[in-house]
């Protein structure tokens, strides 16, 4: 079934962007009064948005958040986003779901972040099928749910679902590297508390299962990761829960407070149960 | 020699569609055969149904035959617009052509619909009354592959990299489903997807009758699916997509890869060659100059900013800017390359 939908959606029509929301100098605007490409209205999310949020009342993510996702992605396999949280929010996000409304499996993950995830900075990549909004419902540990948008016009269509090199992606499948950023002015310290930032990345070819096994007309089965946790030492930093709109060689890069702990630990599970465990030391600040 | 024209029509898009038979045929065997080949033919295309058919001489269909230039006694070059794939070009887009041997031709791409690759068939058989024993594919992308099917009803064995048919398999969908939007139903008019028959591993010389061409699949570069073919004869390469010129490079493989390959162009006599896109002929191994050119400069630029901690969504705005130069599409591409060069590098 879901191959019929992401077909039907590659002859998606150019979808005209709403309005630019204005304003004069009178007014001090709302920081997200610029964004170019704000969310439109779809069908999609009216059955998502129970899913995702129950019947809670959605507030304005603007106001804690910054989103950032293109307006037009030229390669619809590797759309970039990123979430920052602004450091006067005073709220603690507990819960994060990253939705892409129109994609044949919206849902494209959910985080749920332990307290050394302060102020959430995130980044990742989603696969794009169609025109879509992309979200973010942001749950508080006060109960709170915030929500916020963009709207990304992927220009791939659907070539998209496929790994460039298929026998690669399966013989590499499970490796992983952690990156390490260190802001070049910052002193270097050991102290607990510092803010430190990091790239996790995994390789899984994330299969949509819209692929089809050579000389056959039968589908390869989907497989993806279904389950990442990244530790701190013993305290957890997240846990994601996903679906196959996570593009190709998952990446996650992230800021958490340091704990002294000197390293973090990831499990990760696909959908056929296959588990991938690593360590990495932490340099920074040695 | 008789060719069969067929209106054919899907839903309410009615063309008149050109079916080869595996052999030239004269007046009275053409129309011997029509029935059957359309009969035929229609029972393997699903939705389309006959509406008349007669035979016509080859030579009154001169001006649906694609223009070719013979850039040595029995080589032949169609060079591909420079241009978006739309209606109005039906997506011939690509460097095209055939090689004429004693016993046979090889004709090589097909363009990105069956109206493209009509028009090439009709160009060898205005030249060549031999069977077309081959049609090699030099990538799996559908600028190049669509129209096959017109020559696999010609006889030809559709032949590319061994990568080639897994490649083609898994993308059969989106292909189809997108050049089906970008060209519209009545240039995507009778166009369908079908897979090489046979793989080349590594290399392989085919003959077509006191003319060698030697076959070669590469390691990943353009795609995962490159194949060369030289053809000693015309001491002349055909590089597929693995050199553009005026149109800018697309990058669906890996782009180390890509430059190893272009870096290391094999001294083997060869004069010319004819890129995917752009001018059907270049000199080699310098025409690749300007590709591996801008790969280089691509890579540098990654790893920088890699290096210097950017994250993908802010090096895409700025990798490769200044790379444009002449290139044609530049604004399409390049962003693309960048997202590909950048998930790709970021592993180093
Ligand atoms: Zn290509």
């Amino acid at each position: 079934m879901k191959h019929q939908l992401a077909i039907a959606a590659c002859a998606t029509l150019l979808l005209s962007l709403p309005a630019q929301a204005g304003g004069t100098g009178q007014f001090v605007l709302p920081p997200y009064a610029t964004i170019q490409n704000q969310i439109v209205a779809g069908e999609a999310w009216k059955d998502l948005r129970e899913m995702v949020a129950g019947d809670a009342k959605l507030l304005d993510g603007e106001e804690i958040l910054s989103f950032d996702a293109p307006v037009q992605a030229f390669d619809a396999a590797t759309v970039p986003f990123s979430i920052s949280q602004r450091s006067n929010s005073g709220k603690r996000i507990a819960e994060l779901t990253v939705v892409v409304d129109d994609n044949p499996m919206p849902i494209a993950a959910k985080f749920e972040f332990g307290a050394l995830m302060g102020d959430i900075h995130l980044e990742s990549r989603v696969r794009y099928d169609v025109f879509s909004n992309i979200r973010a419902v942001a749950k508080t540990a006060s109960g709170e749910t915030y929500m916020v948008g963009r709207f990304v016009k992927a220009a791939g269509g659907c070539s998209t679902a496929v790994s460039r090199d298929l026998n690669v992606a399966l013989s590499t499948m499970g490796q992983m590297k952690l990156k390490e950023f260190r802001d070049p002015n910052a002193v270097s310290t050991k102290a607990e508390g510092t803010v430190r930032e990091v790239q996790l990345m995994i390789r899984h070819p994330n299969f949509t299962g819209m692929q089809v096994k050579t000389g056959t007309l039968d589908y390869i089965d989907p497989r993806f990761l279904d389950k990442v946790v990244v530790k701190l030492g013993d305290d957890v930093l997240f846990r994601m829960t996903g679906g196959f709109s996570i593009s190709e060689n998952p990446s996650f890069r992230f800021k958490f407070k340091d704990n002294g702990a000197g390293a973090i630990t990831v499990y990760a599970r696909d959908t056929e149960g296959a588990e991938f465990t690593h360590t990495f030391p932490l340099n920074s600040g040695v | 020699m008789f060719e069969l024209l067929v209106t054919l029509c899907l839903s309410t898009v009615c063309a008149e569609r050109v079916l080869p038979a595996a052999m030239p045929t004269d007046k009275a065997q053409c129309e011997a055969s029509m029935n059957a080949r359309s009969t035929g033919w229609v029972k393997a295309h699903e939705g389309y149904r006959v509406k008349g058919q007669r035979c016509v001489a080859i030579e009154t269909l001169d001006d649906r035959a694609a223009k070719t230039t013979e850039t040595s006694p029995g080589h032949f070059v169609h060079e591909g617009l420079v241009e978006p794939v739309g209606p109005k070009n039906a997506g011939d887009i690509a460097n095209t052509g055939f090689i004429v041997g004693d016993k046979a031709v090889a004709v090589i791409d097909a363009g990105s619909s069956r109206k493209v690759a009509e028009a090439l068939y009709l160009a060898v058989r205005s030249k060549t009354q031999l069977p077309i024993r081959y049609l090699l594919l030099t990538h799996m992308h559908p600028d190049h592959t669509l129209g096959a099917e017109v020559f696999k009803e010609a006889g030809a064995e559709i032949v590319g990299s061994a990568a080639l048919q897994q490649a083609m398999a898994s993308r059969a969908e989106a292909y189809t489903a997108n050049l089906k939007r970008l060209l519209g139903d009545d240039a995507f008019h009778g166009t369908k997807i079908v897979l090489s028959d046979r793989g080349v591993a590594d290399s392989e010389t085919i003959d077509l009758g006191q003319r060698e061409l030697e076959l070669r699949a590469h390691p990943t570069a353009h795609t995962n699916n490159d194949l060369t073919i030289y053809d000693k004869t015309s001491s002349t390469v055909w590089m597929g997509d693995l050199v553009f010129l005026t149109h800018t490079p697309a990058l669906d493989g890996s782009i180390v890869g890509w430059i190893k390959l272009l870096s290391e162009l094999r001294k083997n006599g060869a004069k010319h060659m004819v890129p995917g896109h752009g001018p059907g002929r270049a000199a080699y191994p310098d025409g690749a100059k300007p590709t591996l050119g801008y790969l280089t400069s691509l890579a540098q630029q990654t790893r920088k900013a890699i290096k210097a901690g950017e994250s993908l969504n802010t090096a895409l705005k700025h990798i490769g800017q200044d790379l444009r130069g002449d290139w044609k599409e530049f604004d399409e591409f390049n962003p693309r390359n960048a997202t590909s060069a950048y998930v790709e590098l970021e592993w180093e």
